[in-house]
């Protein structure tokens, strides 16, 4: 298929650290009041398998966080980022992994069907999560127009509840862009007829409003008749539930603002995107570039205001790359072995007990732990780089790192790893290591349920129920919480 | 079936009853977003995880009432671009743009598929650009317009019918004549270039692509039948071909429906047989199957060896080694019109220089294409002793007894292996005194009481049978120098078949029951998109029971599966 062109008049230099301002996001007036602070979004930076425990975490006492607290450890990278993270301790999976909550399959399958949804596994092949995950509730809430979230991933993704952690319902994951280029074309536009604006354009827009009208009755049609029962009308919800992202987004298509806008790739990155080989950007070699272009994709499109609500993946559970890029000589582990298999310091991926000499299976993981940092920083870096009302992106996002376990080895779902960059408009302290457990310890079981982390972001960001509401229980009894980390809240 | 495996996992599964209940946790939670039922679609869990496996009963049973499934499917992308190049006779293929769909019951043609946002704009962006291109290329235009522009509205009339009723693969109503009809007016308003009538065409074309009634297989007949409901001819018509070769019906098969032949089972299985071997539909159907069912696109994932003693084999080897599986099934189900038990045993295989070389045999051979070749029948039958099973079910160095058998347990027999416990020791090294062998290793490390149920039990007396193909799947007959035991049972199988190498393995699988009912489960997950249920066993069994004759091919499957009481029929209830 050929590649659409896409305007470029102008575009933005927001790489680099250089602070540019974006005049073109006053033109995006049925949207955002000039005066006002930039919109909220978040974004959430996953990666799998645990990380170096050990090593992790920042030194010293609970409290201000500063920079020489993540030297040495496998936050360094975010060091000068001190001042603009959170970063809470002692929060466990909802529900229980590890032989506690039963069903939906082993430890990874848990893990990764749990983070972003609360929801337990299915009891199906797949093991799907039976609720939809935190980004699918909030981007219809807060995505002008209601619509749904940009997900994407990095690398191989397994055909089952491993292989993504978004789900737009029960049972119904989200299958997330791995390809930069589509992504790019999804949200910035590329359709068959591109729009320059003017009298053409109107009758565009009425063309496809006319359409989806007829779309919509039918679907409406299928919906009244006694014929279709419950799970059919759910289905056909969704179906319209799209329809009417479509309708509205569509004065305001990625491709009209965007050439009106000038907000876009510089033209040689855009070029490079254009010409991968889609066949390839699963593989692991492909890992470090696809994951780059696909950050730069994911913080254009929040700075461009084209969604609010962005995921990336990076690998599926109990998987993730090898990670030869890493590896310091012929026979380094990282050459050899997957992500997985050095997370249980092992050869294979069945072995839970170490078989690799200690030293180096646990610097393997350190090392892999800070390059996720590196790739973490880019993206705050990409974000603090756009200045709006309010500060940068950055500040006026939740940009959260998560991690599906704790301690890889022993498949630990308490202490996850979770970070919070930017605050979210002031809504996050910032700048703070926060234990949130009540006890010295923070392998802990009940008292700070990750669902209520959930309820937390949904509502940094603004988002509500459909009908108005707020959010006040992102999850489900009995192992979950209603409510918000007060701690976390400044 | 149930195994007690309480000392795998800490959790007890027992002969009669799914663990935990069925929803432990609660559907109806207190949470803001609780889920509507345990699955998407409300039915209850079905034959796949630890909710329910279906019982087969005895071949001569009397199928049931079918089941309540939903009544709108949506087009898979492969259906879809069927339906796109059939209705405008251009080669286009825009889903193969689309993101891919998720699993259900272990394929992508789910009955749950659904229409999210990114989807929804993908489809809106193909119709657009689909529209644009017929109108633009005057042979396709021509084509779907069937008429003369000249005649004006009697034409423009007779487009919508004769394209919707294709499109929509059934006649259009009257109620659907005049909505079009009427958008087909408002062509001069709303596209900016063309004469009128091909501005009424291409906005016509653009939302008829996008209607649900294009999209979804809607299927909304009352007609009782039986206390079930019997399909309609159009609906049987669009399951033949949908179902069986991806495509929508063709110009006979909308004949036999307007003629409201399709109620007849004899009709239906005649027309099944008709589309199977008409062009290359089939072939694509066996060779889906059989790379999903065999998990063939983990392969990239699964090829890394180590450089010094296996150079020739990588990553980049997967794609001959797919294809190799592809071919081999394609020979076996239409060249030579066998079946399951050849799939399982026969000696033959197409390799390339590479693949030649590990599988031991002579001639000229070149990297980019795959030659048959005969396999010696002493060493290799089947699916089971090909390279690409073999090499990704192994380690960089070493075979894996393990991946293989839980492989066959899960793949081949259909039997429930739960995953492993969590820290269980650590792997007895290969020290050339005590444990010489993998085969050695592998049994020392699984044999504490935790670690046996499973695997002495179930998983390694069947990997075991393949240890005669090392890490890349050459065949060896000794490990460090102490001759392969290749010797085990199929357990987990009623037979326990006992056998002393992979071929033994091979042909106890061709043999088994078990294998057959598995397989006969498989091809009906893919054809239905659904999960087998209870209502579904008794087809589930007659076919798995037919799979005994070697001449009874994937194509005769199909067409039985058209037979079934389920595939003419659904239960009067919605799910």
């Amino acid at each position: 298929m050929t590649r659409p062109a896409i305007a470029r008049r102008m575009f933005l230099r927001g790489l680099a650290g250089v602070a540019v301002s974006l005049p073109f996001l006053e033109s995006f007036a049925p949207h955002k009041a000039l005066a006002q602070a930039g919109p909220k979004r978040m974004a959430v930076f996953f990666s799998t398998n645990g990380v170096n425990m050990e090593r992790f975490w920042p030194k010293g006492s609970y409290g201000a966080l500063t920079a020489d607290m993540l030297m040495g450890t496998g936050l360094e990278p975010l060091a000068s980022y001190a001042s603009k993270l959170l970063i809470p301790r002692g929060i466990h999976l909802v529900p229980r992994g590890f032989g506690r909550d039963p069903a939906g399959g082993d430890d990874h399958s848990k893990a990764v069907g749990h983070r972003l949804t609360a929801a337990a596994n299915q009891d199906t092949q797949e093991r799907y999560a039976s609720g939809p995950s935190l980004d699918h509730v909030i981007a219809p809430s807060i995505n002008p127009g209601g619509k749904g979230p940009l997900n994407l991933m990095v690398g191989h993704r397994a055909n089952d509840v491993l292989g993504s952690f978004s789900y737009t319902g029960s049972g119904q994951q989200a299958i997330p862009f791995q390809d930069p280029w589509k992504a790019f074309k999804d949200w910035a536009g590329g359709g068959a007829t591109t729009m320059a604006g003017g009298a053409m354009m109107d009758r565009a827009v009425m063309r496809r409003q006319s359409i989806l009208d007829l779309v919509k009755t039918d679907l409406d049609a299928l919906k009244n008749s006694s014929v279709i029962g419950v799970a059919d009308r759910t289905k056909l919800d969704m179906h319209l539930t799209s329809i009417r992202g479509l309708e509205t987004n569509m004065a305001a298509t990625g491709v009209t603002s965007m050439s009106a806008s000038g907000c876009g790739l510089p033209a040689e990155r855009q070029q490079e995107i254009s010409v991968i080989n889609p066949r390839n950007v699963t593989l692991d070699t492909e890992y470090l570039k696809m994951g780059d272009m696909l950050l730069d994709v994911m913080a254009l499109a929040m700075a461009c205001d084209q969604n609010r609500v962005v995921t990336i993946q990076w690998g599926s559970g109990a998987g993730g790359p090898i990670f030869s890029w890493l590896g310091m000589g012929a026979d380094d582990v990282n050459n050899r072995y997957n992500h997985h298999k050095l997370s249980h310091g092992a050869t294979t991926d069945a072995a839970t007990s170490p078989n690799l000499p200690t030293d180096q299976w646990k610097s393997a993981l350190f090392s892999i732990d800070q390059w996720y940092m590196e790739r973490f920083k880019g993206l705050l870096d990409r974000l603090a780089a756009y200045s709006e009302p309010g500060g940068s992106v950055l500040d006026n996002s939740a940009v959260c790192y998560m991690n599906d376990l704790g301690d890889g080895l022993g498949h630990n779902w308490m202490d996850l790893p979770n970070i919070i960059a930017g605050g979210a408009g002031g809504y996050f302290k910032l700048g703070q290591y926060v234990k949130l457990t009540r006890g010295s310890g923070t392998a802990n079981d009940t008292d700070a349920p990750s669902n209520m982390l959930l309820t937390t972001l949904a509502n940094s960001v603004g988002a509500t129920m459909p009908d108005g509401k707020p959010i006040t229980n992102f999850g489900r009894a009995p192992t979950g919480k209603a409510g918000e980390f007060d701690a976390l809240k400044t | 079936m149930w195994l007690s495996c309480a000392s795998c996992t800490g959790y007890i599964e027992s002969e009669t009853a799914p663990p935990f209940g069925a929803d432990p946790l609660g559907t109806r939670g207190q949470g803001d977003f609780g889920a509507a039922g345990s699955n998407g679609n409300n039915l209850p869990p079905s034959g796949n995880g630890p909710g329910g496996v279906i019982a087969l009963p005895p071949a001569n049973c009397q199928p049931g009432t079918p089941p309540a499934t939903t009544r709108l499917t949506r087009l898979t992308h492969k259906q879809y671009d069927n339906t796109i190049a059939a209705l405008t006779g251009l080669p286009l293929h825009p889903a193969e743009d689309f993101l891919a769909d998720q699993r259900q019951a272990g394929f992508d043609r789910g009955t749950d598929l659904q229409v999210g946002d990114v989807l929804a704009r993908a489809y809106r962006d193909a119709a657009e650009s689909v529209a644009e291109t017929v109108v633009g290329d005057p042979t396709a235009y021509t084509r779907v317009l069937g008429c003369a522009p000249t005649q004006g509205d009697s034409c423009a009339r007779s487009f919508v019918d004769s394209f919707g009723k294709r499109a929509f693969r059934r006649p259009v109503t009257a109620a659907e004549q005049s909505s079009y009809l009427a958008l087909f007016q408002q062509g001069p308003q709303l596209v900016d270039t063309g004469d009128d009538f091909q501005r009424g065409v291409r906005v016509v074309l653009e939302a008829m692509l996008q209607s649900p009634k294009f999209l979804y297989r809607a299927e909304l007949s009352e007609t009782p039948a039986a206390g079930a409901i019997a399909l309609s001819s159009y609906e049987v018509a669009s399951r033949i071909s949908y179902m069986l070769v991806s495509a929508p019906p063709d110009p006979t098969l909308m004949q036999a429906a307007d003629a409201d032949q399709l109620r007849d089972p004899n009709m239906v299985a005649a027309q099944a047989t008709r589309v199977l071997t008409a062009g290359k539909g089939a072939h694509e159907t066996v060779r889906d199957f059989h790379h999903q069912w065999l998990e063939l696109d983990i392969f990239p994932q699964k090829l890394t060896k180590d450089p010094v003693r296996f150079p020739s084999v990588g990553p980049a080897l997967a794609g001959a080694l797919e294809s190799e599986v592809e071919m081999f099934v394609d020979a076996v189900s239409f060249t030579q019109k066998r079946g399951f038990k050849s799939l399982m045993t026969a000696p033959f295989t197409f390799v390339n220089r590479t693949t030649a070389a590990i599988y031991g045999v002579t001639g000229q051979f070149t990297d980019d294409t795959l030659q048959r070749v005969e396999l010696d029948p002493t060493q290799r039958a089947g699916l089971l002793t090909q390279v690409g099973f073999l090499a990704s079910h192994a380690f960089s160095t070493v075979s894996s007894p393990i991946h293989r058998g839980v492989f066959v347990q899960r793949r081949l027999l259909c039997n429930l292996i739960p995953p492993p416990p969590p820290m269980i020791p650590a792997l007895p090294t290969v020290d050339g005194a005590q444990i010489r062998t993998t085969r050695q290793q592998v049994d020392q490390h699984t044999a504490p009481s935790a670690c046996s149920g499973c695997h002495h039990g179930l998983i390694n007396p069947v990997g075991f049978g393949l240890e005669h193909f090392d890490a890349v799947g050459a065949y060896r007959t000794q490990e460090n120098n102490v001759p392969i035991d290749a010797s085990g049972t199929l357990a987990g199988t009623g037979s326990n078949a006992m056998f002393s190498d992979g071929v033994g393995l091979a042909r106890a699988v061709a043999e088994a029951p078990e294998a057959r009912a598995c397989y006969a489960k498989n091809w009906f997950r893919y054809t239905l998109g659904r999960a087998e249920t209870t209502a579904d066993a008794c087809t589930i069994s007659q076919i798995a029971d037919k799979l005994q004759n070697d001449e009874y091919t994937a194509l005769d499957l199909l067409t039985d599966i058209t037979r079934s009481n389920t595939f003419m029929y659904r239960a009067a209830e919605n799910p």
